[in-house]
Parts: C-alpha cells; sequence; structure tokens
C-alpha cells in the first residue's frame, strides 16, 4: 500500500457531500496536481465525522489540524499555506461558539475532546469503500479471534459480561438476546440488522453504515456464529442511498476477502449478508413489522410470543439488533466484555451515539459514555444554545420519547434514569430547544407525525391518537377547554397501557412528558388562550406592547404585506386588516414586543 | 397442563392455551372484535385485556398464554375503563346506521356498546367515511363500517389461500380494499363475510331479509360436494335468508365454500319441477301424483312381466342420502328384479372401487379431512381440491401456512395448489400420473427407504411389486412423464422421510387418464411408506358429490349388494333374499354405459333416472341421446327439467336436500344428519316417498314410512354401519366402520390395527400408455374437462346466484397457446374435436405446461361432453374464434 506524506481526510458523509464536499475534493485534487503534490498528499473521503452541520470538513494528519466550512475556492490557499508552507490557513478553521476563540486542532475542539469513540472508532480515519483501511484498523479481527479461539458460548459469556444493551432504543440485552436465539435447534437461522433509522432527526445509524460499513458486517457474522446463523440481512431505508451503496461495496469486498460466504477463513463457518430496502414505513423499525416487510408482506407488528428468537423471519429463530449494536460487538470481542463494561453507568454499558439537532450550535453526532450528563452533552459538547437564548428542553427518544426541561440538565443519561423521568433513549436523537419553542406545539408535531406512521392495527394507537391530536390542535388554536389536559393524560395512559407494538406504547410521551414539565404552558394556551412562546398563532394578537417596543422599525421593515405602520421615534401600529399573521415581524422583534 | 384461576375459577388447560381459551373453559366470557377461532389470534382491538394480579398493567387476552399459578382478573374497573374507552373509540367514526344495517342484531360492535353501556361519547363525533363497493357479486364492502378487525384480511390469506383483500394506508387512513380498490375478483367463498364482526363485509340479499331473531335455524349437511360440511341453514316463512356455519359444529370449522354459503338460491329457483308430468305426443302434461305413479308403476310391471326384469335399469345419483340410495337399489334389485343399476356414469367411483379397495379393503379415504393439516409433506396428484373440495384446499393451505408443510403438486396442468407458498409443482404429461408414482415407487424400493416394520406385519406381496418393478428405470418413467429424474427422487424421498405424509386427489366423473390406476398406485405408495393407520398420514381420495360415499356403500353399482358383498356370492344373495323376502336377480347387472349400450341395442327398454342426467354430465352426448331416445320407456325424477328429463315420458318432481331428512356419508366416512330446513316447492316430493310409493305400486311394499326406519335394515345388511342410529348421531357424525354394540364409536382413521383382509396388499396393475384420439396436426391441444368451483355438477347452474359469478364455460389455456391460435382472455372460443364442438370464454394462464386446455364442464347450454368418447384416450382439440 502507498503512503503518502499527508493526509486530507474529507468528509463524505451524507451531510458532507450535500454541502459540496465532492467539488471541494476535486478543488484540492486539481490544485495538488498542479502543483505536483498529487504522489505526496492524497485526499480521502470518509464516513460521517458527525460535524455535520459544519461541513464540508476535513481533518489534515499527521498534524491533526481541522478545517470547517470549505468551498471549492479555498483549494489554492489551503495546499499553498498549508500543504506546502506547513501553516494552518487561520480563517478555515473552527471556532468554539462560546469562547469566539479559532481551535486548530482537532482533539482540542470540545466537540470532538469530549467524547469516546467505540462504534464510531474510525470514524473520519477510513476511507468506508476500502476494505484495506477497515482491516488496518483491527478490522475482522474480532470475527477471526472469535471463529479460530471462541466457542459460541464464550462468544455469547463475552457479549454479556460487557452489559451491552440494545440500541434501538428498548434496551434489551444483547447477549441475552443471542443466548435465546442460540437455545433453538431450528435450522435456517436467521440474524437481521435493523437499518431502519425512522426518528425524525436521528442520524446515527446512517452514519455508521456509511462511514464504518464494515463494523456492521463485522459485528453480524460474530452474532451469526453465536446463534448458529447461515445468513444475514440488513434492512436499511431506501432514504439511505449511500448507505446501501456503501454496505453494498462492502459486502462485495468482504466476500472476495473470504470474510463472508463459504468457509470463512478457513474455519468451515459459512454466512453471508443480503441487504433489503425497506419502502420507508415508521413501524417497520419494529422488529416484527420489520420481519414482516422483510418477507414482502405488509409491515405491521405481530403478536407475541412467540418471540422472533423461537419464530422470526419465515418462522425461523431469528436475531435483530440495531446498527449501532453490532458495531460495538467487535470492540467488545477485541477488548473483552470487562473493558466495555468499565465504562458507563451502572445499568448501561459502554458509550451511545446521540444526533445533536435543534436549537444548539454544534448541530452533529457524538459519542459519549453512558452516564454523561445532559448538560455537558448540550454545552461541552454541543457548544450551547445559539444567539445567547435560555435552552429550554431537550427532546430524547424522537416521537416516541420526552422533553427534558431545564431543571434536569444535570441528569446522567443512560436508559433507566431517562425512563424515570418521562423520557427515553430511544435510538438517540437530541432536538434541543430554546426559549422560543412552544411546547405545546412541539409534542403536537410529534403527535402528528405517529397519527401518520401508526400501521392501523390496534384500536388505541390509530384512533386514540387521533383524538389526541384532534385535542391538541383544539388547544394551540385556542378551543381548549377547562379539563382537556386531564384527558389528554388519561387518553395517553391508557393508549400506552393498552397499545400492541412499542410504537403505540410510547407515541403518547411527548405529550405526556410536556405535560408533566411544562404544565403551566397548557395552562396559558387553555386558560389564558396564550401561547407564550409565541408560536401558536392563533393565539397570537399581533399587537405592539407600547411598553416594550423601542420604536426601532424593524417590524415595519421586514413586514412582508405592509401591515405595520411605523414612524420615527413612534410605536409600531399593526393594521389587522391587512396582517397575515406570517409572524415575520415576531420573529424579527428583539425585544418581544409583539404579542 | 398449566392450572390457573380466572377471576377466582381454577381451571386446568393445555400448555400453550392462551387466558382467553383458559377463561372460555372457566366459563368466563372475556369480550372481543379481532377474535375468530379459525384464526391465529391478532391483538387488535385490545377488547380482551385483562389484568393479572401482582402485575400492573393490561393484558390481552387472546394471545397471552395461561400460565402456572396466573390469577387472571377479568372484570376489575381499570379493564372495564380500557373496554369501555376502545368502544369510544371506535364509535366516534362509525356509522350508526344500525336500524339499516345487515348485522343488526348480529353485530358485535352493536352487542358490546350495549353491554359496556357505552350511551356518550367523550370525543367529538367525526362524519364517517370510507369506500362502499356494491359492484362486486355477492358481497357488498362498506369500508365505513370496518372496524379494522383484520378478520377478512386474515382468513383470506390464513385459511383461503387467496389473499384478494389486504390493509391499505397508514395510520389513521388504513382500510381494507383489494389492490386499487376494483370489484372482488376471487373465489367469492364469503368467508370474508362469515369473519366480519360488524356489518363492512356482508352478502348482498339473495331472499328474504330476516333479522336474527326471525329465523328458524336449521342444523345440516352441505349438499354441493362430498366433505360433508356442517350448515346452518336460517329460514324465514319457507324460504332460505341465509346459510353459515359454525366453528363448533363440524369437521369444516365453520368454514364454507361459495356454493354451500351462496349457492341455495337454487333451492328456490323458477325453474323447479313442482307438478308430476306425463309425456302426450310433443309435450308434457301436468297430472296427479297418484296417476303418474299409476302410469309409472304398470308401465314397468308390463315390461318385466313380458321382456324379464333385466329389460329395465336404473341409473341414481350420489347425491340421494343413504337411506334414499338404499331403498332405490332395493326397489330396483327387489321390485323391479333388474341388476341393471349403477350412478355417476360408472366413473365418478372407478378410483376407490377398483383402485384402492382391492389393495387396502375399503373403498374409501383413510382419515378425517382435517388430519391432512397434520402432514408434514403433502402430495398431490390428479385433481384439484380448489376446483372439487374447496373446504379440503383449505388444509393443505393451513398445512402450508402454520406448518410449513411441504406440498408438492404432481399434476399436467397447473392448479392453484401450485401456487402455494412453498409448494412445488411437478408437471407430468396427461395420464401419466400413474407412472410418476410407479419412478416413485421404484426409487423408494431401489433406496431401500420404505418403512420396514410396517411392510413387514402389515402387507404381503413385496417380492411381487419388486418384481412387477424390476423392469422399469427412472430414466424411462422421467421420458414417458416428462418430469425429471431428480423430480421423481426428490418427491419419492421427502414423502418416503416424512414422519407424516399424505396423498390428496379427486375423483371427477370425467378426468383425464384412469383414475383407478392413479388411485391404486398411490394406495401402493401410502403402504409402502406406511404412511397409513396413523394420523397426519394416509390417503385422501376423495369423490365428487354429496354422498358419493355412501351411494358405494348402500350398493348403487352393479354386482355389489350393499355393504360391498358380491352380488355372485350364494350366501350373500341368500341373506338379502331373506331380509328383503324377495327373490334377487340373477347376473352380475349392467354397468351406466353398458345399460345405454342396451338401450341402443333393445336390450333395456325402460330407463329409470333419479336426479341423475347422463345427457349432460356422461361423456359422448350424442350417443347418450340416442340410447335414451330408443328407450321404450323413460322416467326421469329430479328436481329440474334436465336435458334427459326433457327426453322422458314421465317427469316426477323431487326435493332437494335443504327439504329432505336422511343422512350422508362424507368422503372420510362420517354419516351425518341431513334436515329439512324448508318445504318442497308445489307437489315436489321427497325421494324417499317416492320411492316408497313406487314399491307399494310395484306390489312389493317398503316397511318403511320415515328414513329413520330404514336403519335398523341397514344396520343388518351393511356391517360397517351396524349401530348407528339416525337420531342419536354426534354434531361431527360418526365415520364407518362403526363398532357396534352399545357404545358407539366410530373409526376416524381406518387401519389401525390391521386390514379388513388381515394384510394389505402391495400390487400394481402394468401401467398403460395413455392414447390420445384425434390428429395432433388438427387438434393441437389435449382437452382437461375442469370443475370449477362455482359449480356442483350440473346442478348449480340453476342456481342464480352461482351462475352470477360464473354464468359460462371458460377454456383455460397458456398464453402462448392462445396467442398462436389468434385468440385473447376474454374472447368466445370454439373448442372443436372430432367429436363435436362448444363456446367457451378463454381465459390465458402464463403458468404451467403448453399445449393443453382446460375446459369447464357444468353447463347445459354448452355442454363439454358433446366432446368427448367414451373411452380413455384423452381426446385432441382445436381453439377457434367464434
Amino acid at each position: 500500500m502507498k503512503t503518502y506524506r499527508m493526509n486530507l481526510m474529507l468528509c463524505g458523509g451524507t451531510g458532507c457531500i450535500a454541502s459540496g464536499s465532492p467539488k471541494v475534493k476535486q478543488a484540492i485534487e486539481e490544485e495538488l496536481a498542479k502543483r505536483g503534490l498529487a504522489d505526496e498528499v492524497q485526499v480521502v473521503m470518509t464516513g460521517c465525522n458527525g460535524f455535520c452541520a459544519m461541513g464540508p470538513i476535513m481533518t489534515v494528519f499527521p498534524d491533526g489540524v481541522f478545517y470547517n466550512k470549505l468551498r471549492p475556492e479555498h483549494a489554492p490557499r489551503l495546499v499553498e499555506e498549508h500543504v506546502l508552507k506547513g501553516r494552518p490557513v487561520k480563517e478555515l478553521l473552527f471556532e468554539e461558539p462560546l469562547e469566539k476563540e479559532k481551535i486548530p486542532l482537532l482533539k482540542d475542539i470540545g466537540f470532538f475532546g469530549n467524547q469516546r469513540l467505540i462504534a464510531l472508532r474510525n470514524r473520519g480515519l477510513i476511507d468506508a469503500e476500502r476494505i484495506e483501511e477497515y482491516i488496518a484498523r483491527d478490522g475482522y479481527q474480532a470475527l477471526a479471534k472469535v471463529l479460530t479461539s471462541m466457542t459460541s458460548e464464550e462468544v455469547i459469556e463475552e457479549i454479556k459480561i460487557s452489559g451491552l444493551r440494545g440500541r434501538g432504543g428498548a434496551g434489551f440485552p444483547t447477549g441475552l438476546k443471542w443466548e435465546e436465539c442460540r437455545k433453538y435447534d431450528r435450522f435456517p437461522k436467521y440474524t437481521i440488522c435493523n437499518g431502519d433509522e425512522g426518528d425524525p432527526g436521528a442520524f446515527m445509524d446512517r452514519s455508521i453504515m456509511e462511514g464504518d460499513p464494515h463494523s456492521v458486517l463485522e459485528g453480524m457474522a460474530i452474532s451469526a456464529y453465536a446463534i448458529g446463523a447461515e445468513k444475514g440481512y440488513i434492512y436499511v431505508r431506501a432514504e439511505y442511498p449511500l448507505a446501501i451503496k456503501r454496505l453494498q461495496i462492502a459486502i462485495e469486498q468482504a466476500r472476495e476477502l473470504g470474510l463472508l460466504g463459504h468457509n470463512i477463513l478457513d474455519t468451515g463457518f459459512d454466512f453471508d449478508i443480503e441487504i433489503y430496502p425497506g419502502a420507508g414505513a415508521f413501524v417497520c423499525g419494529e422488529s416484527t413489522a420489520l420481519m414482516y416487510s422483510l418477507e414482502g408482506k405488509r409491515g405491521m407488528p405481530r403478536i407475541k410470543p412467540p418471540r422472533s428468537a423461537e419464530s422470526g423471519l419465515w418462522g425461523q429463530p431469528t436475531n435483530l439488533n440495531n446498527v449501532e449494536t453490532y458495531a460495538n460487538v467487535p470492540p467488545i470481542i477485541l477488548n473483552g466484555g470487562a473493558w466495555f463494561a468499565s465504562i458507563g453507568t451502572e445499568g448501561s454499558k459502554g458509550t451511545k451515539v446521540f444526533a445533536l439537532t435543534g436549537a444548539i450550535n454544534n448541530v452533529g453526532l457524538v459519542e459519549v459514555p453512558m452516564g454523561t450528563t445532559l448538560r455537558s452533552l448540550v454545552f461541552d459538547i454541543g457548544g450551547g444554545i445559539p444567539k445567547k437564548r435560555q435552552f429550554k428542553a431537550a427532546q430524547l427518544g424522537g416521537p416516541s420519547g420526552g422533553c427534558v426541561p431545564a431543571n434536569l440538565l444535570d441528569v446522567e443519561i443512560d436508559f433507566d434514569s431517562l425512563t424515570e423521568i418521562g423520557a427515553m433513549m430511544g435510538s438517540g436523537g437530541v432536538v434541543v430547544m430554546d426559549e422560543r419553542t412552544c411546547m405545546v406545539d412541539t409534542a403536537r408535531f410529534f403527535t402528528a407525525f405517529s397519527v401518520d406512521e401508526s400501521c392501523g392495527k390496534c384500536i388505541p394507537c390509530r384512533e386514540g391518537l387521533k383524538v389526541m391530536y384532534d385535542k391538541m390542535t383544539d388547544i394551540v388554536e385556542g378551543r381548549g377547554k377547562e379539563g382537556d389536559v386531564e384527558d389528554l393524560e388519561k387518553l395517553g395512559r391508557m393508549i400506552k397501557a393498552s397499545s400492541h407494538c412499542g410504537l403505540g406504547q410510547s407515541a403518547p410521551n411527548p405529550i405526556l412528558s410536556t405535560i408533566r414539565h411544562f404544565r403551566q404552558e397548557y395552562d396559558a394556551h387553555v386558560r389564558e388562550k396564550r401561547c407564550p412562546a409565541k408560536v401558536c398563532v392563533e393565539l397570537l394578537l399581533f399587537q405592539v406592547n407600547p411598553e416594550k417596543c423601542k420604536m426601532c422599525g424593524i417590524c415595519f421593515r421586514n413586514c412582508p404585506v405592509q401591515a405595520i405602520e411605523w414612524e420615527k421615534k413612534q410605536v409600531a401600529r399593526i393594521d389587522k386588516e391587512k396582517c397575515t399573521r406570517c409572524k415575520t415581524c415576531i420573529a424579527n422583534c428583539r425585544f418581544d414586543a409583539i404579542e | 397442563m398449566i392450572t390457573l384461576t380466572i377471576d377466582g375459577i381454577e381451571v386446568t388447560v393445555e400448555r400453550g392455551a392462551s387466558i382467553l381459551e383458559a377463561a372460555e373453559k372457566a366459563g368466563v366470557r372475556i369480550p372481543t372484535l379481532c377474535h375468530d377461532k379459525r384464526l391465529i389470534p391478532f391483538g387488535a382491538c385490545r377488547m380482551c385485556v385483562v389484568e393479572l394480579k401482582g402485575r400492573r398493567g393490561l393484558v390481552p387476552a387472546c394471545f397471552n398464554p395461561a400460565r402456572n399459578g396466573m390469577e387472571v382478573l377479568t372484570q376489575t374497573p381499570t379493564v372495564i375503563e380500557a373496554r369501555r374507552l376502545q368502544l369510544q373509540l371506535l364509535l366516534r367514526q362509525h356509522p350508526l346506521d344500525c336500524p339499516v344495517c345487515e348485522a343488526g342484531g348480529a353485530c358485535q360492535l352493536q352487542k358490546l356498546v350495549f353491554e359496556y353501556d357505552v350511551d356518550k361519547l367523550p370525543f367529538p363525533r367525526q362524519e364517517p367515511k370510507g369506500s362502499l363497493d356494491l359492484a362486486s357479486h355477492l358481497i357488498k364492502r362498506d369500508m365505513s363500517r370496518c372496524v379494522l378487525c383484520g378478520c377478512c384480511v386474515r382468513i383470506c390469506n390464513e385459511v383461503q389461500g387467496v389473499n384478494e383483500i389486504s390493509f391499505v394506508n397508514r395510520g389513521i387512513r388504513t382500510e381494507i380494499s383489494t389492490d386499487f380498490g376494483r370489484p372482488l375478483d376471487c373465489e367469492f367463498c364469503g368467508q370474508c363475510v362469515s369473519a366480519c364482526p360488524v356489518g363492512a363485509m356482508v352478502a348482498k340479499p339473495l331472499g328474504p331479509i330476516a333479522r336474527p331473531w326471525e329465523v328458524h335455524q336449521t342444523r345440516t349437511t352441505c349438499g354441493f360436494c362430498g366433505l360433508g360440511c356442517a350448515l346452518v341453514v336460517e329460514s324465514k316463512d319457507n324460504r332460505i335468508a341465509r346459510v353459515s356455519s359454525d366453528y363448533e359444529l363440524g369437521s369444516n370449522e365453520g368454514n364454507l365454500c361459495v356454493k354451500g354459503r351462496f349457492g341455495w338460491p337454487v333451492v328456490h329457483s323458477s325453474q323447479r319441477l313442482t307438478k308430476p308430468l306425463v309425456r302426450e305426443g310433443e309435450r308434457f302434461v301436468e297430472v296427479s301424483w297418484e296417476k303418474a305413479l299409476e302410469h309409472v308403476a304398470s308401465r314397468w310391471s308390463d315390461i318385466k312381466r313380458q321382456k324379464g326384469g333385466e329389460a329395465l335399469a336404473v341409473l341414481g345419483s350420489p347425491r340421494l342420502t343413504n337411506e334414499e340410495a338404499y331403498l332405490l337399489q332395493r326397489l330396483a334389485r327387489g321390485s323391479l328384479g333388474t341388476p341393471n343399476l349403477d350412478h355417476g356414469a360408472g366413473l365418478s367411483y372407478r378410483g376407490l372401487l377398483e383402485g384402492v379397495r382391492p389393495l387396502l379393503g375399503y373403498a374409501a379415504a383413510t382419515n378425517p379431512i382435517r388430519d391432512i393439516r397434520e402432514a408434514d409433506v403433502i402430495l398431490a396428484v390428479g385433481g384439484n381440491f380448489k376446483e372439487t373440495h374447496p373446504v379440503a384446499k383449505n388444509q393443505v393451505i393451513l398445512a402450508a401456512g402454520r406448518r410449513k408443510s411441504r406440498v408438492f403438486v404432481v399434476d399436467h396442468v397447473h392448479t392453484s395448489l401450485c401456487d402455494i407458498m412453498g409448494a412445488q409443482a411437478v408437471y407430468v404429461r396427461p395420464g401419466t400420473e400413474g407412472l410418476f408414482l410407479r419412478g416413485m415407487i421404484k426409487w423408494i424400493l431401489d433406496e431401500g427407504i420404505w418403512d420396514r416394520g410396517f411392510v413387514e406385519t402389515r402387507t404381503e406381496g413385496l417380492e411381487g411389486l419388486k418384481e412387477a418393478l424390476s423392469g422399469l428405470d427412472l430414466a424411462s418413467v422421467a421420458e414417458l412423464t416428462g418430469a425429471t429424474t431428480d423430480e421423481i427422487k426428490q418427491v419419492a424421498t421427502a414423502f418416503a422421510q416424512a414422519s407424516t405424509a399424505c396423498l390428496i386427489g379427486s375423483l371427477e366423473t370425467l378426468g383425464v387418464g384412469d383414475s383407478a390406476d392413479v388411485a391404486a398406485s398411490a394406495a401402493c405408495l401410502c403402504l409402502l411408506t406406511g404412511k397409513l393407520g396413523r394420523r397426519g398420514c394416509g390417503l385422501h381420495i376423495y369423490a365428487e358429490k354429496a354422498n358419493s360415499q355412501g351411494a358405494l356403500d348402500m350398493g348403487l353399482v352393479p354386482g355389489l349388494l350393499p355393504g360391498y358383498r358380491d352380488a355372485s356370492d350364494p350366501q350373500a344373495r341368500e341373506s338379502f333374499q331373506e331380509l328383503w323376502q324377495l327373490p334377487l336377480p340373477g347376473g352380475p347387472g349392467l354397468g351406466a354405459r353398458e345399460i345405454l349400450e342396451g338401450c341402443l341395442n333393445g336390450k333395456v327398454k325402460s330407463l329409470y333416472l333419479v336426479a341423475e342426467n347422463p345427457l349432460g354430465t356422461y361423456p359422448d352426448r350424442d350417443w347418450v341421446g340416442k340410447a335414451l331416445e330408443a328407450l321404450e320407456f323413460l322416467v326421469v325424477q329430479d328436481a329440474f327439467m334436465s336435458d334427459s328429463a326433457k327426453m322422458a315420458h314421465v317427469v316426477l318432481p323431487a326435493s332437494v336436500f335443504v327439504e329432505k331428512q336422511g343422512s350422508f356419508t362424507s368422503v372420510d366416512r362420517r354419516i351425518q344428519r341431513v334436515e329439512p330446513s324448508v318445504k318442497s316447492p308445489g307437489e315436489a316430493r321427497a325421494d324417499f316417498w317416492i320411492f316408497c310409493e313406487l314399491a307399494k305400486r310395484m306390489g312389493t311394499p317398503f316397511p318403511f314410512s320415515s328414513p329413520g326406519e330404514v336403519w335398523e335394515e341397514i344396520g343388518k345388511a351393511v356391517q360397517i354401519y351396524n349401530g348407528v342410529n339416525l337420531q342419536i348421531l354426534p354434531e361431527e357424525g360418526l365415520a364407518w366402520p362403526v363398532a357396534g354394540n352399545g357404545e358407539k364409536q366410530g373409526t376416524s382413521i381406518l387401519y389401525q390395527e390391521e386390514f379388513p383382509g388381515g394384510k394389505a396388499r402391495l400390487e400394481l396393475p402394468v401401467w398403460k400408455p395413455p392414447q390420445e384420439k384425434g390428429d395432433a396436426q388438427l387438434y393441437p391441444l389435449l382437452l382437461h374437462p375442469q370443475s370449477r368451483w362455482f359449480h356442483s355438477g350440473s346442478f348449480t347452474t340453476w342456481s342464480p346466484s352461482l351462475m352470477e359469478v360464473c354464468p359460462e364455460p371458460t377454456a383455460l389455456v397458456h398464453v402462448q397457446d392462445a396467442m398462436e391460435g389468434g385468440l385473447k382472455e376474454g374472447d368466445l372460443a370454439r373448442v372443436i374435436s372430432p367429436k363435436g364442438e362448444m363456446l367457451a370464454r378463454l381465459k390465458v394462464r402464463y403458468r404451467g405446461p403448453r399445449s393443453i386446455v382446460q375446459v369447464a364442464h357444468h353447463f347445459q347450454e354448452q355442454p363439454l361432453n358433446r366432446l368427448l368418447e367414451w373411452s380413455w384416450e384423452i381426446m385432441r382439440v382445436r381453439l377457434e374464434r367464434a
């Protein structure tokens, strides 16, 4: 393998590709060629680095300098200054949002420095489309170890010692799952990877499949060995074309090297993997619905028992884990379960990947040890809230999760503590909200998602969620009645208790947790017909509060329909006849003067 | 066993039983909306939630297994509240059109809303929405009433294997629909209607409109095919309003086919014969029964006196009840003094009588219908259950779906059984099924994988069989059948090595190849592999009609007295002469074909046709027509003016099965009661009454006045029926042979301990290659006479409802053959054989072998038998655009 003096690790994740990294790559390579450096310096397209908001991003090795927001026109300077003269280009360095200070090295950046990478261990370091680079980073060593020196019981024991719990949301102990599936003496067995990541704002699994597909394949092969399967399926949502492409490349490369297929590593172990693109139903992330979908049927959760371990895909014993879970398996095998168990909290071991989105400076993907506080996640890694606004709440676990308010910022994130406060780990989506977010409206948004995505099978989920959604609509549109909130709570509890699958059992969470933590906002909507965050249009008066108005005229200048009358040193006035209630004035007023 | 308490009541159930089943056993009712005992629990309606003591939360009872020590509470405030909430949620958008809803009074939702006192809704009501399908035949779908329990979707998939309907869309927009909402185009079995707990899938009115409390219910046995499905006939004002079944009643477990559920308007057809008719020249004149019967008796007496009893002949029908079949043969042999009697063209029962009986001992299928779903390997040879015995096909679907049984279909056409998930089709040349089975037997012998224990202790003739097949090699079998040697080996190995395996097939009057040979080879295969006398195994060779089995048992065949006693056996003759106090006619008697030959050559002067229509259903229509024309005196007793009846001198109007009392014997030998649910129209009378009247007028009166009274004599005459008492038959019937004294016990599985002759005989006749009739150049296609599941012989063509869904014969042909003939789907085609021609609607298929066309019989307007000859030759035909 050819070595280079310098490696420019340019991010090739979906986010950076969207913000233009292929063009940046082309520009840099042209520049390098122009200067005759093509043999000395190479540009590598890596998997997702997680820092998507700053894309396209690039890390220069060996010195570890980190660049962000690159454009093709930056290429000449970058090559001239950094590659030739060894001087980092200051303007392209990352600026810490709170301290406003340029930081040249990747390791010094809070976003990266505070992370601990296990599942994302190869992030930004390898070309996802080259198996050699994965192997160079100890790839497939765990599989070799398992096949040559461990029995399937020992593998399962190691996973049990590690305390690894399913990363898909429910947190079922992985070792127990494998053990259960191994028990059944019916063949063929199947092992499935659930890559149907559907939570709004979650992209952990996509990042792994795109950036380090072999870690998923290796994890699956190890699970197959443990349970006795010869066939694996990766169910990926069709909206992830890049993940599908890279997984396909990875599978083909692994087959070529004899790491998949017949007689793997000459040990007599046969295992192969097929990719199945899902058609985009959220409920197909539920394991039994996923298996129906794989069989070509309508994705609808089925009854249990029998569990999938006994009778899953095509009625055969089947193991199903999430992408991130599989990615954690090889390091556990290589470093030992005890090493993994030393990270994290009592009940939740290891690390967890989170997708930080919403009102947060460092939007992106991070991996932190279990037990990291939400505060650390939002402020140390996430860089805090933009525009000096206040943290109001974080929505964890997507449409199935709940909101965590500011007074619980110090909660240590793990499976059990989150459940305790009415949120849930879910797959790891963290949507951060500032004071401009209306919690009632947010809860209504997530409920709308669940109403759309319910498979329609059982009554409480299908009908009950719609009733809850209609009631929430009434509340945000000013038709709320005394007692509505209590009705919502009652209905929500009943839906949770009597729904069939995880979707219905958790879909009321956004409403229930916001009622629990932000009851006063509901009361403001219902009793005072007022939206404190000024989000719910129907509850806004569209009039200027003269006491708050600083007469700056910014509302006047921004109104798209000229509905605002203003003259210098005069309080603005909104003409309600003309006003279209678009909220542009509210968004622009810096003094919160429009009510 | 598991012991638990339900609301404090202790109950013990089998491991694996659900809480719901345990509660049922404990006598505690748990409400359900999406539960149907025919289906795998679904868990959608959440009405069955219960609480478990010591556990938080609600648990659906329908699919959660009962566990030891569980304390189940079904009536706690939380449970009641949850159920009320589900009902309130459903009612939010459910139309409140109960007064005009077809399901009113039978609707589960209506019942539960009343029971749980859901008078007010805590949520605003929404406008009901959902598509309305009024265009489909027989079934109306109003999706605004649908509660999305999925029962219709599941029964269509799990039990019928049709998958006509499915859930479409998601969430609150979920609906049940066909693809793109087109009208139904399916089996029209109405299983979806039977499973619908509300009024979303309902039967269109075919008779009087009636609420459940207005009807009179009768439990009887279906007469459309030989499966003996239990029926519940609901009638109002002497007219049938609805026909359904019940899970608890019979072997069909509440399942019915299109005929059983929707075919009954045949009963009230305006075409029914209501008066005895006597021919005067070219036309019929209505006469009184007295006059008609006198006329018939006197003509018969004259002929008998002048030419002897042999000049009289009787062709009966496998639709007659056991009692009637018995009386008819007694009337023929005793009163008319003729040995010439037969039924089903003498063809419909050959497989059982000449194929199975010589090897095994009884001319019958060996195991209960429901055993099919216990088999690990199912081998379908010859005949398609979907077309001939639709409800038995469901057993194959259940086996393949739930047990994951392997299904092999060896056939010369592509049948719907080939489409079952996981089924493997082996296409052979027409008429070579018997050879394929011999190939399997040969392979099993060569490989030494026959059941040694079974063969040694239970059979004889192994060496002879080896000897007989010694000249056979698989390569030539493969060449002649068109299957590959691998296929022969694979099917043979799978069948031989399965722990349970069964062989299924149906006997049709008009078939391809020699049904007796196929049946014998099948029996031989089952013997060799030890697949007899056990649950989940067996030979399921089914005859077509309602009482095909009973007609054989009662001796409605030439040469065999009731109970399969040889008519030439002096001892048997003596015992019957003593029983009847009448002399028995000598000689073996003529079969159906010889009787018709006798008509032509003048040996037979008078023919008595009872519910049999040779002109419409026997091969070679022209020839049959000439035979009937040559008769001096033709008496036809039927419910309709059939083609044969039109040629009669006297026509006697008869009742149909829902108007009669008696019994049928099903294909799996269950003797079941037939009860009248409506009165016959006009002066139509039960065949039983007519036989008694004729016997009286022939001077040999029967000592019976009702069907029940015949049983004492049947018990004496037919050993295997000895001990049956019609009045106290169990709900599912009693399978013969009945163990006599005192406690009555049926034999659901034959040959568990021994064969009637001690050991069974392993032997096979020499296989004769099929011959083809017609020039291959002129007639490029082979003809396969096809049964349609919509019809039963020609009887159902009088049913307006069935004629609505299947009004004309179809010719099903491979798309390539159609294209070469310049034809496309939907064209009207002339099917031309060297014998004659008919019109049929062309349908194309895309799978299966070429050069064979399946043409439906049944239809009197376009009779298929015009194309046929009475021989084993396979008829060649060609298709032309009409």
